[in-house]
């Protein structure tokens, strides 16, 4: 049984490699001010933006009311990302990138 | 129920006085504290019906600016009971939110939240919330529990599909189970109690081991299991549920929930399955599983206004099973062993939360059920036909006189009316049992909680008995916390009632006359700890031990005699002990294992010598893991158990027709769900190991033979399994 838990863990892994690391170059992440007061705005965008065509990971700053949003390059845009949060009830802004670092 | 007063309590929402702040704005400010007054930071404070909100500070404080006309809060936070309450501008308020689901893990609501750890709660509970209880093909109560260590649930015997579960290895009559926090299923529901509950009706399960508060009766010896229906406040407008297995079950779920206006809202809820495939995969010529039908209607309504919260629900129960020698067999002979059992279930309830003062300290919680039951069975020749009508009746008040010192009192009333007839030898048995009980609570410094209770009840042949129980917990430091229950617990046994599917077999059933009621003492001891490994994660282990000592209990003699049960008191020891180790850990994003091993010794005299209980498993170890992609579309869940072999009772000694133990057998599971926005596909298999028992039916060729018996079971009793599954939903609109 052991075996067969390592190999669900081990694919498990691999699957989520692949997430990551398939086509990393059309890719591109955008943060966005959104006026968000709880938890359940949060949810409701999770359960909309992950949705849209193209997004490919989201992660949602409640405190700080930001919402990076990884999306591929030839399906979507930040214009597009834009409106599907207005549908939603929210004007968002984009964060300009300091790039400081 | 407790949470159901504290619950009210903190509806009242305000809880310090509205206190006039000069008139400089119209700003609402407050602060959001959980229940032992601790600030809830990062809670929601949002209008109602309008579109802005805040979060509260590192404080729990928060400064909430105008809206329009608006006068309606909403304050919500995660693990937490929302509160919706009435403000006027520029004053301060407290609202203290309800916390007996705190997570321990990691309050983020980027995470599902699938199963909690209570840290408030003084007695030691687990809640399993939706997510959890969809990781698994999760049909009804009973299936719930396969990600589950603490908790078995097994079947009695391979024909009637009548199940058990078992918490701390004893069998589920010493666990309270409860609905909506009301005792449910009690004395002849209890075989098949757990297949009365659609997976999809239920918002959340609670498991809580050890003694529980007095407020909840002198019952529950070794836990509680409660069951939250969904509520028509926060369920989504119309789900729709589809079930179809490869043993060609279908079953079909819908609930929906309307909002009448913004005191009164109501949910209706209907479910149908139809299993009435014949299967023989042993090829004994006997059905691996009975043929079911079942309909169940559910109606609930909710009322609330500030100073009151009114629940009301009737819910009806039909389900006919069939089961014995499948068809080919019934054909061959003149007289086929056949199983029936119909059952027509009736429950009504009525829970009220009364505050009748400003602060929202004090309470009065009024709940009231009945519920009728009514079983027509026969096996083979033998019939037996029960009833059972209950009235339960309970009435607490809650006032806390001081952040540190809170007291609980109240009355309630159990009333019991048992009517059976066993092959035409008719048989009644009434109860009523009256009691008062009070419970004190003391908080130190959030540091310390000591909750000692103490009831008396009135019973027709024990007179007056008592029922002492002590609760601790002992929060020392972020990384861990303890606690620690002791407490005497007592039941009625309704002998044949709940234990019906022994009628499955030509063992003759001995009941001595003059059964006590069986009573016991409850001790045990947890450990929380939170292991960190880096800056997120931390490893969660929880390790407990406890141990259930009997001073009266029904025996089932199983082993004097392989063709008899016989039903006598204890004369000697009988006892449990349980240890238990449990550990979570998020590898990385998404990835989470859950590991658990459990050592069960579990001893009863029987007939003058004190043995291993039987068909009790010594160990059990459990597996899970879960994978969820980054955006939650895909989910996989993979559960393993190994349950550790175990003795069988004793077989006839010049003709042994099965092993004197059971070696440990394993199972494993797994399902892939895939979410859309609106709906939800899953698929998934049982027992993919495709192990069952070998046999599970003694003698099956002889029905009408004394070796005959269907209840030796230890083991599954069907094979691999696949099943798929739909869930729609359309949401509430904000």
């Amino acid at each position: 049984m052991k075996a067969i838990f390592r190999t669900i863990a081990i694919s498990a892994l691999l699957l989520s490699a692949v997430n990551v690391f398939a086509g990393k170059n059309d890719k591109e992440s955008v943060t966005f001010n959104v006026a968000m007061k709880c938890h359940k705005c949060q949810a409701k965008i999770e359960n909309n933006i992950a949705y849209e065509k193209g997004v490919t990971d989201l992660s949602v700053n409640l405190e700080e009311k930001k919402v990076t949003v990884t999306y591929k390059k030839k399906s979507t845009d930040v214009e597009k990302l834009k409106e599907a949060f207005k549908k939603l009830g929210y004007e968002v802004t984009v964060v300009e990138e300091e790039k400081k670092e | 129920m407790k949470s159901f007063i504290k619950r009210g309590a903190l509806f009242s929402l305000l809880i310090g006085t509205a206190l006039s702040v000069a008139a400089q704005s119209a700003h609402i400010q407050g602060t959001v504290v959980d229940e032992e007054g601790r600030p809830l930071p990062g809670a929601d404070v949002y209008w109602m019906g309008g579109k802005s909100g805040t979060i509260t500070d590192e404080k729990g404080n928060f400064d909430l600016e105008p809206e329009g006309n608006l006068r309606k809060i909403i304050v919500s936070f995660i693990g937490y009971q929302n509160d919706t309450l009435s403000v006027t501008p520029d004053t301060h308020v407290k609202v203290k939110l309800s916390s007996l689901e705190l997570d321990e893990v990691n309050v983020s609501a980027k995470k599902m939240l699938y199963v909690l750890n209570s840290r408030v709660d003084v007695v030691q509970t687990q809640k399993m919330n939706e997510g959890e209880l969809r990781r698994a093909a999760c049909c009804n109560l009973g299936e719930s529990f396969v990600n589950n260590p603490s908790v078995d649930v097994s079947y009695s015997d391979a024909a009637t599909g009548a199940k058990q579960i078992k918490l701390l290895g004893l069998s589920g009559s010493y666990v309270q189970m409860l609905t909506e926090k009301i005792p449910n299923f009690r004395g002849l529901a209890s075989p098949f109690g757990l297949n009365f509950i659609p997976g999809p009706w239920m918002e959340s399960i609670q498991v809580s081991k050890g003694i529980a508060s007095v407020a909840d009766g002198f019952e529950a010896l070794t836990g509680q299991i409660n069951v939250e229906y969904k509520k028509p406040i926060s369920s989504d407008q119309l789900s729709i549920n589809l079930f179809g297995s490869s043993a060609r079950r279908l079953e079909g779920n819908i609930d929906a929930a309307f909002k009448i206006n913004d005191t009164l809202s109501t949910m209706l809820f209907a479910h149908y399955e139809n299993d009435t495939k014949e299967h023989d995969m042993g090829g004994d010529g006997f059905l691996d599983q009975p043929k079911v039908q079942q309909v169940n209607l559910f109606n609930r309504w909710y009322y609330r206004t500030d100073k009151l919260i009114s629940q009301v629900g009737a819910k009806y129960i039909y389900e006919d099973r069939k089961s014995g020698e499948t068809k080919q067999y019934r054909e061959k002979t003149e007289n086929p062993y056949e199983i029936g059992i119909t059952t027509h279930r009736g429950e009504l309830f009525t829970k009220n939360g009364i505050m009748y003062d400003d602060k929202g300290n004090s309470s009065l919680g009024i709940i009231v059920a009945g519920s009728y039951h009514d079983q027509k069975a026969s096996y083979g020749r033998a019939k037996y036909d029960a009833n059972q009508g209950n009235l339960y009746a309970n009435i607490i008040y809650e006032t806390e006189l001081h952040p540190a010192h809170a007291v609980k009192g109240g009355a309630s009333f159990n009333g019991d009316w048992f009517h059976e007839s066993i092959d035409k030898t008719e048989a009644d048995a009434n109860e009523f049992i009256p009691g008062i009980f009070a419970e004190y609570t003391f908080k130190w410094q959030q540091k310390f909680v000591a909750m000692v209770g103490v009831r008396g009840d009135y019973h027709r042949t024990e007179k007056f008995f008592v029922t002492p129980r002590l609760h601790l917990k002992y929060d020392p430091c972020e990384w861990v916390y303890f606690r620690g229950s002791i407490g005497k617990g007592s039941r009625t046994t309704r002998v044949l009632g709940e234990n019906s599917y022994l009628m499955a077999s030509s063992r003759k059933i001995l009941i001595d006359e003059q059964l006590k009621r069986e009573s016991a003492w409850n001790f045990g001891i947890s450990a929380n700890a939170f292991i960190p490994t880096g800056k997120k994660r931390k490893i969660s282990v929880i390790t407990e031990w406890y141990y259930t000592h009997f001073t009266d209990q029904v025996i089932a003699d199983l082993d004097s005699d392989p063709h008899q049960v016989h039903f006598t008191n204890l004369d000697g020891r009988s006892y449990s002990s349980t240890f238990q180790a449990e550990v979570n850990y998020e590898f990385f994003r998404g990835f989470t294992v859950t590991a658990a091993h459990r050592i069960t010794d579990v001893k009863q005299t029987i007939n003058g010598r004190l043995r291993e209980k039987p068909l009790t498993s010594r160990f059990k170890t459990l597996l899970t893991v879960m994978y969820q992609t980054p955006l939650k579309k895909w989910q996989f869940d993979v559960t393993g158990q190994l349950n550790g072999g175990g003795r069988m009772p004793d077989p006839d000694p010049d003709q042994p027709l099965w092993e004197r133990r059971y070696k440990p057998f394993p199972l494993l599971s797994g399902q892939v769900t895939r979410r859309f926005k609106h709906w939800s596909v899953y698929a998934g298999a049982e027992n993919i190991l495709n192990f069952t028992q070998e046999h599970p039916i003694i003698d099956a060729e002889n029905p009408w033979g004394e070796h005959f018996d269907a209840s030796m079971v230890w083991g599954p009793v069907h094979g691999r399994k696949f099943y798929a599954g739909l869930r729609w939903s359309l949401p509430q609109k904000d």
